[in-house]
Parts: structure tokens; C-alpha cells; sequence
């Protein structure tokens, strides 16, 4: 042991311990200006850069290829997201034309308190497309039934003549088959709906039987006049557009322009019972 | 020639525990759990210590105590002179009482790891009058110890393979 306090081993100890304990009171007595921090800072600053600059540009290495992989996935969701909106946005206005539809039925509806409707979608067209004949989505197990009156909002388009359990045929008032007895509203002088080859293609259709003394005028407003019982009265068919003579048949007829585009139909309604249905009137 | 080893190994050291301190203040290398993070100059100090002889080994104890004071922001010299000391007791054991393997390497790393935040704590707290490292190191003394020793087994292996290639062979000695 005394061996041990004599020996070089001792000495160079205690020598390198007040050099440190030198060290700390320098440190301690001025901290603002520490010369042995700023020396061993010095020496170690060029290895901390380097470390570093080389971990900067793994890591953005490394994140360029990790960001390639998350946009990615990113894209992938986002695309999947949209086309999930577009479904959305297809339904949104599906919704928003049905309820359009039933908000002008609606109120036709109030003023019509009698009438029952049945809401149907045109799937198909007539092929020879001359009197724009169409194909719509209920039948007979809706209540629908032959002779119908097919109507939109803007009025009286045609009649069922054929009838499924699942779909109907309507043929449009532009059809010669198809006759309706209508009136002029402000003159009250009637006639019948029925269509033209010559003058269908033009969205035109023909008010026959009109008396040849007759006070009708372009621009009249035409209308059903359900004496017949099978429509119901005052549904508005079309505006008169002219008034002419058919030397074949050697009468007038009044040229009537329907309020509905038939090329453009896409939603009906049919009207399945009325009141005062099946009985005739007669004046 | 002994000499231009014994200067090249003492460099390589030194650039070593240099570039651990560089590791260890790295952002990417925060690896850390449940707040503890392994002090690597430390794990540094003890495996040179294992194939050096005692005033090498405190010397370079004392580097590392730089270091960390330097990092710590605490005294300069504090930790200097703690590790200084456990340097030149951990030669003398290495250089004559314990064989040098990873095993010895990963345990004294983590008992010095231990005993450096038990020193820290008992200062700050009972000295100056705050917890410095300690308060993550009261509940969390086995992460410590733990983070430490598996810090310390690459650096072990590669002061080994220096020590190896630096060092003249025994055989050679004895022969001239």
C-alpha cells in the first residue's frame, strides 16, 4: 500500500486530477468565456458537420423514396375517394331531379285532389322514332292499365296502349291511333287530338273536328275535356299554332304544338284513376 | 514500429470516441426508450479501456468525461474526473484481474452507465439542488443499464479487431 502511494501510478493520478480540478475552477469562477469548452468544441465541430450532412442526405434519400411510396398510396386513395363522390354526385342529382319531379306534381296534385298518379321513367324509345312512342318502367302491377293518360308536368303527352306486369307502351299524342277529346279553354270549341305522319316530326299534332265556323286562334290554349270519361277534364295539352283546311277530308283542323318536347321526356306520370272516371258526360 | 502502432491505435481511439459523440448528438440517432437513450462515448471509454492498459484508459476516460460535460452542459471536468478514475480502476482490472470479452464489455458499460446518472443525480439533486438526468433514471434504472450494455457491443468488436491489427503478435516478441 505504501508502495502503491509512492509509485508513478499515484503521481500521474494526482497530477491529472488537479489539472481537471484547475479546469473546473476556471470553468466555475468564468462560464461566459470558457477557453478549454471552446478548444475541445473546436475539435469535435468538423466530425459532428460531417456526421450530420451525411445523415441529412441519407434521410432524404431515404424519405424521397418513402414519400414516392405514401404519394402513391396517396393518389390511390384519392382517386378511390373521387370516384366514390361521382357516385355521390350521379345519386345527389338523381335525388334532386326526382324531387324537382315530385315537387311539380305535387302541386299539381293539391290542385287535382281526385287524380291518382303512378311516377315512371322512359327506358326505351320507339325504333322507327316517327311519333315518339316510348317504353316506361311500371305495368299492371302498378295499377296501370290500358288508355291511361301519360302526363309530365308541362301536360298530356299520350296514352298507354299496351301493358306488362312490369313496363307499358305509351304512344304519344303525336300518334295518328291516338285520339283524345280536347277544347279549346277560351273559345270552348272541342275537337280530337290525333296525330299526323306529316307534321309529327316537327313536335306538331292535329285538333281535328273543329267546327268550321270556329273563333279559335294561334296561341289558344287546348286542354282535355274528359267528356268522354276516360281522361280527366282541363289537363292542358299544347297551344294552337295555326288553323288550317284538309281538302282530303274537306274540314278544318287547328295545328297544336304540345307544351312538352316529347324528344325530351325522360320522367311520366301516369294517371290510374280520377274521379268521374268511366262515366261519360253528356251535354 | 511499436511506437507508430501504438500513436495510430491511440488515433483511431480518439476519432472513435470523436465520432460516437457525433452519433450521440445526431438527431437521427435519439434512439430512445421511455426517455433513455444510451450515452455512447461511454460504451466507447469502457471497451478501449479493455485491451489498453490503466493511464490509456483513464486518459481516454477523461476524454469521454469532456465530452459528455461538453453535451450535458454541466462543469467542465465534472464527469472528466469520474470517468478519469473509473478508467484507470477498469485498466488495472482488464490489464490483470478480468478477461476481456463482449460479456464483460456489455456489463461494465452498463454498470458505468448506471453508476455516471447515480453520480449526476446525487449532485444535482443533493448539491445544486435539481434534478439533472436522474428523474428519468429513478424509474427507469434497468433502461438505463440495458440501453448501454447493447450500445456497447459493436464498438466492442470493432476496438477488438483494432487492438488485434494494431498490436505486435506475441509469437513475434518472444522470437526476437
Amino acid at each position: 500500500m505504501k508502495g502503491f502511494f509512492k509509485s508513478t501510478a499515484f503521481k500521474v493520478v494526482v497530477i491529472v486530477s488537479m489539472g481537471i480540478g484547475i479546469i473546473m475552477l476556471c470553468t466555475s469562477f468564468s462560464p461566459e468565456r470558457n477557453v478549454f469548452a471552446e478548444a475541445l468544441s473546436r475539435t469535435v465541430l468538423p466530425f459532428q458537420k460531417s456526421v450530420q450532412s451525411i445523415i441529412n442526405v441519407s434521410t432524404d434519400f431515404y424519405y424521397q423514396f418513402k414519400r414516392k411510396e405514401e404519394l402513391a398510396q396517396e393518389i390511390d386513395s384519392l382517386k378511390s375517394e373521387i370516384s366514390e363522390l361521382r357516385d355521390k354526385i350521379i345519386d345527389y342529382n338523381e335525388i334532386k331531379r326526382e324531387n324537382a319531379r315530385f315537387a311539380k306534381y305535387y302541386d299539381f296534385k293539391k290542385e287535382n285532389n281526385t287524380l291518382k298518379f303512378v311516377p315512371a321513367s322512359v327506358v326505351g324509345v320507339d325504333s322507327t322514332g316517327y311519333f315518339q312512342s316510348f317504353t316506361i318502367d311500371k305495368g299492371s302491377d302498378s295499377g296501370i292499365s290500358k288508355n291511361d293518360i301519360v302526363i309530365t308536368e308541362n301536360g298530356a303527352i299520350g296514352c298507354v296502349c299496351a301493358v306488362n306486369a312490369v313496363c307499358s307502351k305509351v304512344k304519344s299524342i303525336l300518334s295518328p291511333e291516338v285520339k283524345i277529346g280536347a277544347a279549346d279553354i277560351e273559345t270552348s270549341e272541342s275537337g280530337v287530338i290525333s296525330g299526323n305522319t306529316q307534321i309529327a316530326q316537327k313536335n306538331l299534332t292535329r285538333m281535328t273536328f273543329i267546327p268550321a265556323q270556329n273563333s279559335m286562334k294561334a296561341g289558344d290554349i287546348i286542354a282535355t275535356t274528359g267528356m268522354s270519361g276516360m281522361y280527366p277534364k282541363n289537363l292542358k295539352i299544347g297551344k294552337v299554332k295555326s288553323i288550317e283546311y284538309d281538302d282530303h277530308e274537306s274540314s278544318h283542323y287547328a295545328v297544336i304544338e304540345p307544351f312538352e318536347t316529347l324528344k325530351t321526356v325522360r320522367d311520366v306520370f301516369i294517371i290510374t284513376d280520377f274521379q268521374g272516371k268511366g262515366s261519360m258526360v253528356i251535354s | 514500429m511499436n511506437n507508430v502502432c501504438k500513436i495510430f491505435r491511440y488515433l483511431i481511439y480518439t476519432l472513435e470516441i470523436y465520432m460516437l459523440y457525433s452519433l450521440q448528438q445526431a438527431s437521427i440517432f435519439s434512439f430512445s426508450c421511455l426517455g433513455i437513450a444510451p450515452v455512447l462515448v461511454i460504451a466507447g471509454f469502457i471497451c478501449i479501456s479493455h485491451f489498453e492498459n490503466e493511464f490509456t484508459s483513464m486518459a481516454f476516460g477523461i476524454l469521454s468525461g469532456f465530452l459528455i460535460d461538453l453535451s450535458f452542459g454541466s462543469v467542465l471536468g465534472a464527469n472528466a474526473f469520474i470517468l478519469g478514475i473509473m478508467g484507470y480502476i477498469l485498466g488495472i482490472l482488464f490489464s490483470y484481474y478480468i478477461k476481456a470479452n463482449f460479456l464483460s464489455a456489455m456489463f461494465f458499460s452498463s454498470i458505468a452507465s448506471l453508476a455516471m446518472t447515480f453520480v449526476n443525480f446525487y449532485i444535482h439533486q443533493f448539491i445544486e439542488g435539481f434534478l439533472f438526468m436522474g428523474l428519468a433514471g429513478e424509474s427507469h434504472w434497468n433502461l438505463i443499464g440495458m440501453c448501454a450494455g447493447l450500445a456497447s457491443l459493436p464498438v466492442y468488436l470493432f476496438n477488438r479487431s483494432i487492438s488485434y491489427l494494431t498490436r505486435e503478435k506475441r509469437n513475434e516478441t518472444k522470437q526476437s
